[in-house]
């Protein structure tokens, strides 16, 4: 099966919180593109859709109208309707744990603690790797290359994707 | 105690519906389910219906987000972008088929 997995990165790009994506129709090419034209399956882990809900929650509480907050949840309701959630074991959980601890332990001392790989990104990096996932679609490229060494799939930062997208 | 299967050694209140009607399938289409699942049809109807369902609520959902956006998405564009993205995929499978090669060689 034909999977990419996402991160809260395409959420905010593609979403009614980026002011950018009003009016810009190539931003969603990327949703339509993968999972209608291809028939690939678009998943993500719970960790990315718990951001997504605070970026939009901190959205709606700014909202300058309760018609602009009606869209940006509406849309966040969409968006992981064409976005499936992918369970992990818990297990698998304490695996993606202890492995950025030991990313951060192997990282050069004085590297910039900006760039450590999060719990978030572990978690959607074991998914990526339960899933068998071919392209993974994120900003922190470096943490995903540490994170899963042994695996095999392309990285696409989102301006990336957005740029095969036709909406670069 | 309340047995564990029915008497068609299914699980008690088992959860699937059948449909009480005769589906006319062109030969061709028939052929294709005995091929994917020769022993058991349903099986095949039942996973590509959901796959079809599951695909139209994600075809509802992009939907509604270009709605949310007041875009229309360019059907052109976006095959485009599907055939840049196909060939992402196409040279991962080939890759990973490469490796599983050469492991079952070594």
């Amino acid at each position: 099966m034909r999977t990419v997995v996402i991160d809260t990165g395409l959420y905010l790009a593609c979403s009614v919180l980026n002011r950018r994506s009003g009016g810009k129709p190539n931003r969603m090419v990327v949703l339509d593109a993968l999972p209608v034209q291809l028939g690939a399956t678009l998943v993500t882990s719970g960790a990315v859709v718990v951001e997504a809900a605070q970026h939009t929650s901190s959205y709606l509480r700014q909202a300058p109208s309760s018609w602009e907050r009606d869209r940006a949840a509406a849309f966040f309701s969409w968006f992981f309707v064409a976005v499936r959630l992918h369970e992990l074991a818990a297990p698998t959980v304490l695996a993606a744990v202890e492995n950025v601890s030991r990313c951060r332990q192997d990282m050069a001392p004085g590297s910039r603690r900006r760039s450590a790989p999060t719990v978030s990104d572990g978690l959607t990096a074991e998914v990526l790797r339960d899933v068998q996932a071919a392209i993974l679609i994120s900003d922190d490229g470096k943490d995903f290359g540490a994170l899963l060494p042994d695996c095999d799939f392309e990285q696409l930062s989102v301006t990336e994707a957005l740029r095969l997208a036709g909406a670069g | 105690m309340e047995p564990e299967q029915n008497r068609g050694g299914r699980p008690r209140r088992y959860a699937r519906r059948t449909v009480a009607k005769s589906v006319p399938l062109d030969p061709a289409i028939y052929d294709e389910l005995v091929r994917r699942s020769p022993n058991n049809i349903s099986r095949a109807v039942n996973d590509l219906l959901a796959d079809a369902l599951e695909q139209d609520k994600v075809r509802e959902a992009v939907h509604e987000m270009a709605r949310l956006l007041d875009v229309e998405i360019d059907t052109d564009v976006s095959a485009k972008a599907a055939a840049e993205f196909e060939a992402i995929f196409q040279r991962v499978e080939r890759r990973r088929a490469d490796r599983a090669a050469r492991s079952a060689v070594a």
